[in-house]
């Protein structure tokens, strides 16, 4: 009997040195170890043997059918890796082609601009208010402090529809709008459209937004301007630039400036672009709100102080993405949008 | 506004100071710089030199061979220059200068004759053509007789300082002058005027004019003042002027003229001058005048004054549009002997009126036009009568003859609302040393604060924030440091209709939409083509850009398919748009936000449709409703309107055939949504619903139906008749063709049944099935046909 499982043993293991399938491989574990199997078969004379003989001959069919059980499995999984790497080896793709693109949106710009300094403001706890486009002349130039005969109130500078409504030339009569509804203290901000009576060129379109902002609350001063303004060129600009205040005029705000940042072109060392001053001109106004504003809209310029600031949404994606004409920002080519 | 620094100099110490300095440092104190416009810098080692005897080249005729004296060297120039004399001092480039141009100087041989180095003009000194004197222009520059030889001119002739342009805000019309920006920058520097202010405001030194009458008879006359000079001689200014006139942006013309300019310059008054031979009679009125009259200017253009317009006669002519442009009748020439110059201030809108009517842009009309502080006028008539007097006239008198308005202003500044404003600790001191060194005078009247003294031309300065404003400015807002931004506000916002604007602008850029930017304002001919109704429902802009500007978007949808066409043009004919933005009805100034929706050669209207259910299923919005539009802008059988709760909140369509020719696109499908009204209609609440163990069971149900029967109607009679087990109709399909005639469709709809609490059995599944085949036979008249 011992001779026959060694026997059974080397047969198995010749079968399965020349088995090349899992089905046929499946065969053998029948053949060998199934109920009918030869392994089956030899046990079934178990009964003829010794008491002696019988433990050794039950531990060495034992370790038979381990053995077998064992090699059957390993053939297994030789069979699969093997089936597996031809299987791998056979599909395989140019992946340097691009087909089947799936469809892909684009955001314009300009909006994403707005979308970005709106976000920055929410996080800073201001509330985003929206303006009408048409403004009332009050709120766009009377309750601004703006002088009777400034430029900017003539036909030749603001689109009217009557004496008392014009398309808005700016978008700070929404502080107005603001601090009559709020009151103080307030925090907000104002994105949209404006209106000048400019040709269409490179750098000019009778249409372009502006972002507005406004703080007024107790012990407001010119640092806490300094500060949000920073804040809002570190979060435009990755690289550092830098900034200067510099004194300009603007009806609504005393002490007003402008803030400059370092030519983007030539790095402070003055080049044809920054007409060799070395700095980008004019990216934004501010300055502290005028207390005529601020009676205007009946808050005590005794106990409240506060700033606001202004910014050309357009120059400023224009410079963010090197645009370096106006007009594509409103031609609505696709070739353009889709860079975005 | 350009800055002549040579000239800045002879009124404010900035002696050592660089003009790039001065433009910096003035830019952040408020006088902004434009540009530095470089005259000279490259220009170097350009050197006097006597002329000592001219003979012709011998073989090069054209040319001469100049023996030249440096003073202590001499050599020899080969020129083509004309207007050159022996004993004239001229600028010679010797070898290895530089012009302006960049142009390098080496010895040059002129068949034999060795050139060491060249003659210079203006231009190659670095002046444009357009500020060079005609005859100056001719040749090459001869210096002044006094010029020593040898020097370097370029330092001697002070062309080393660059010209800075400023920007001047309007509400400083007194830098407009160099007095208003010496003070500036005495103010910034901390240095001294080198004028005495007190001194310049009162007239003192000048005698009186007893033979002319003056009679003023306009109230449109601020102040009116005369001088009077006696045996002049007109001729070239001398180089001094020229140069600082020229640095100036202006043209030197004769020495009265020049004489004129340049206290123009300084003081920000323009003058003019009359000859006084060429006046009638011994009176000067300045009226208004009363009629049209066809006048020739002094520059020999013709034009008509209207009625008005300030006038200055003599006692027969009109000899002067005032403030705008004397008249050639009475204009200096080179014969003139005496000069009557006029100093004067005039209403500042009248002139501008005026000049915009007579289309005139004279330097005078141009700085009349701003609000020019009237006693400036004591300023130019000293300023002048010192230039006069410098180029050797001695017969000098003047009469003042309408005094201008003096009001005196002081304005109360408390120290603690400076600190409070500006955010810094400013010492007393340093504010009230601004104050002075901007010729505010101060006056300590208590502890707490200063009362300043407002000189007439700082008509800017009005409140106690507006000196707050001068003490930041010149101490320096880059001086002040920042401070955190800390309120009891920390919570931020947004409005509804902001917020659900950017759920959708991300929501499209999802679906593959690309977002466009278009105009709030269309033409009329972009409405027509769109087949909207006539423009005179729209809202107008009275004073439009032109006509594709001039009315307000009634709706996206001209617009963008303007975009559509501009796109296929350029031969990109697959498009998905999207756009949101304001539109505006005729009959008031409201505007409402709308979102539009543009497919071209991108799927059918069934693909629009699907893309606008998305939006409505992302908003959480109520059943929709789709009924036919009858709107011209889409083709009638493809084209609906979509109702929520009975309004009306969006259509959506392919654009007509016929709009579609206008605009040369094809396949173009769109969807508006009125933004407002479904921010009014979101369903806020969003809560879970209760997923059934129970598996749904879904049966068709086909029908033979007339054409027009709509699919959304069935589906809603059934529904309202409330069935029980029966959770949702849904379309499944349909069939046009051989089959079935022509005005007819065959309809396939797909039932879902189902019960969260039991498995259906086949009886309850067959009832619903009845009920609903009953609802479509009789209503609908629908034959079922056999499944």
């Amino acid at each position: 009997m011992k001779e026959q499982l060694e026997k059974l043993k080397l047969n198995c293991e010749q079968e399965l040195n020349n088995v090349n399938s899992i089905q046929s491989l499946e065969e053998i574990k029948v053949k060998y170890l199934g109920k009918k199997g030869e392994l089956t078969n030899i046990l079934k004379m178990m009964g003829k043997l010794s008491a002696e003989e019988r433990p050794i001959m039950g531990k060495l069919a034992n370790e038979v059918r381990d053995y077998i059980e064992e090699a059957i499995s390993n053939k297994k999984n030789d069979l699969k890796d093997q089936m597996i790497r031809e299987r791998l080896n056979k599909e395989i793709v140019d992946i340097s082609i691009s087909k089947n693109l799936s469809k892909m949106g684009h955001l314009h710009p300009l909006n994403e601009t707005i979308t970005q300094l709106e976000n920055l403001f929410l996080r800073m706890g201001f509330k985003i208010i929206d303006g009408p486009e048409i403004e009332t002349v009050v709120n766009n130039f009377d309750m601004l402090n703006t002088p009777k005969d400034h430029p900017s109130r003539s036909e030749s500078d603001t689109f009217y529809f009557d004496k008392d409504h014009l398309l808005r030339s700016q978008t700070s009569p929404v502080q107005i709008r603001a601090m009559l509804k709020y009151g103080a203290p307030i925090k907000m901000i104002s994105a949209g459209r404006t209106f000048r009576n400019d040709e269409v060129d490179d750098t000019h379109s009778p249409m372009f937004h502006q972002i507005e902002g406004l703080v007024v609350d107790k012990g407001i001063n010119i640092g806490h301007l300094k500060y949000t303004i920073d804040v809002v060129l570190k979060e435009l600009f990755d690289q550092k630039l830098e900034t200067r205040y510099r004194p300009h005029y603007f009806p609504f705000t005393e002490p007003s400036m402008e803030v400059d940042v370092t030519c983007t072109n030539c790095l402070g060392k003055g080049c044809e672009k920054c007409s060799n001053t070395g700095w980008s001109m004019e990216l934004l106004g501010c300055g502290m709100v005028h207390p005529n504003v601020l009676k205007n809209c009946g808050i005590d310029p005794e106990k409240y102080s506060g700033f606001a600031f202004g910014m050309g949404i357009d120059r400023l994606t224009m410079v963010k993405h090197r645009i370096n004409n106006l007009r594509l920002l409103f031609d609505n080519d696709k070739r353009f949008l889709e860079q975005f | 506004m350009f800055l002549s620094l040579p000239l800045l100099k002879k009124l404010v110490s900035v002696d050592g100071l660089t003009s790039k300095e001065i433009a910096e440092k003035l830019s952040l104190s408020g006088s902004h710089t434009e540009q530095i416009i470089s005259t000279s810098n490259k220009a170097s080692k350009i050197v006097s030199a006597k002329i000592e005897n001219i003979i012709p080249h011998e073989t090069l005729t054209k040319l001469s061979i100049c023996d030249i004296n440096f003073g202590n060297k001499k050599d020899i120039i080969v020129t083509a220059a004309k207007n050159i004399k022996v004993g004239d001092i001229v600028p010679v480039a010797i070898p290895g200068s530089t012009l302006s141009d960049g142009t390098e100087i080496n010895p040059h041989d002129f068949k034999g004759v060795v050139s060491n180095g060249m003659f210079c003009s203006f231009a190659e000194l670095g002046f444009s053509k357009e500020i060079i004197n005609k005859e100056d222009d001719k040749g090459i520059l001869i210096l002044d007789p006094k010029t020593p030889l040898g020097v370097d001119l370029v330092e001697y002739l002070e062309l080393d300082n660059n010209i800075i342009e400023f920007e001047i805000t309007p509400n400083r019309v007194d830098c407009l002058s160099q007095f208003g920006m010496a003070i500036e920058s005495a103010a910034t520097f901390n240095r001294e005027l080198r004028f005495n202010l007190k001194e310049l405001f009162e007239i003192n030194n000048l005698n009186g004019i007893n033979d002319i009458d003056v009679e003023v008879d306009s109230d449109n006359v601020n102040a009116y003042s005369i001088l009077k000079v006696g045996n002049v001689i007109v001729k070239d200014s001398n180089l001094w002027v020229k140069l600082r006139l020229m640095e100036s942006g202006i043209r030197p013309v004769n020495n009265i003229v020049d004489a004129l300019n340049l206290a123009m310059i300084i003081s920000g008054i323009p003058m003019h001058a009359f000859d006084l031979n060429k006046l009638s009679g011994n009176k000067l009125y300045i009226t208004e005048a009363k009629e049209k009259e066809e006048l020739v200017l002094l520059d020999g253009s013709k034009n008509k004054i209207e009625n008005g317009d300030i006038i200055i006669k003599d006692s027969e002519k009109i000899v002067c549009i005032a403030g705008i442009m004397g008249l050639e009748n009475s204009g200096v020439d080179i014969n003139t002997k005496d000069i009557v110059v006029e100093i004067a201030s005039f209403n500042n809108e009248k002139i501008q009126n005026s000049g915009n009517r007579l289309d005139i842009n004279s330097e005078s009309k141009n700085r009349f036009s701003k609000k020019i502080d009237p006693n400036m006028i004591l300023f130019a008539a000293n300023v002048v009568a010192k230039i006069f007097q410098d180029m050797g006239f001695e017969d000098i008198e003047y009469k003042l003859c309408k005094e201008p308005a003096h009001d005196e202003k002081n304005i109360d500044l408390r120290y603690k609302r400076v600190r409070e404003l500006l955010g810094v600790e400013i010492s007393e001191d340093k504010i009230i040393e601004i104050l002075t060194n901007l010729t505010l005078k101060t006056k300590k009247t208590s502890n707490e604060m200063v009362t300043v003294d407002i000189p007439s031309y700082r008509s800017d300065l009005n409140l106690e924030v507006d000196l707050i404003e001068e003490v930041g400015r010149v101490y320096g807002f880059h001086n002040i440091p920042s401070q955190v931004l800390k309120t009891d506000l920390e919570v931020g916002s947004t409005d509804e209709i902001k917020k659900v604007s950017n759920i959708l602008r991300y929501l499209m850029e999802g679906m593959g939409y690309t977002e466009t930017l278009t105009y709030s304002f269309v033409g009329e001919s972009l409405l027509n083509e769109s087949n909207f109704a006539d423009s005179k429902d729209y809202l107008k802009v009275k004073n439009p850009l032109g006509e594709e500007y001039s009315i307000m978007r009634p709706s996206l949808v001209p617009y963008l398919l303007d975009v559509c066409r501009k796109n296929f043009n350029r031969g990109s004919k697959k498009l998905s748009l999207f756009e949101i933005g304001n539109i505006f009805d005729s009959n008031d100034f409201n505007q409402r936000k709308e979102m539009i929706l543009l497919n071209a050669n991108c799927g059918d209207f069934f693909s629009l449709k699907s893309v606008l259910e998305n939006i409505f299923r992302k908003l959480n919005l109520p059943e929709r409703k789709y009924e036919r539009s009858d709107n011209d802008l889409y083709h009638p059988g493809i084209s609906a309107k979509v109702l929520i709760n009975g309004i009306k909140t969006a259509e959506i369509g392919k654009i007509h055939p016929l709009v579609e020719e206008n605009f040369g696109v094809n396949e173009v499908f769109v969807a508006t949504i009125d933004i407002d009204k479904i921010c009014d209609l979101i369903v806020k609440d969003n809560f879970y619903k209760e997923i059934s163990k129970f598996q749904e069971v879904y049966r068709e149900l086909s029908f033979e139906l007339d054409k027009k029967v709509l699919f959304g109607d069935i589906r809603n009679e059934i529904l309202e008749q409330e069935i029980e087990y029966l959770a949702d109709v849904k379309f499944f399909d349909e069939y046009f063709g051989e089959k079935i005639s022509a005005d007819k469709k065959a309809l396939t709809i797909q039932l879902v049944i189902s019960s969260s609490d039991k498995t259906l059995n086949e009886s309850e599944i067959n009832n619903v099935f009845n009920k609903v085949i009953d609802i479509v036979t009789t209503k609908f008249s629908g034959i079922l046909r056999g499944v």
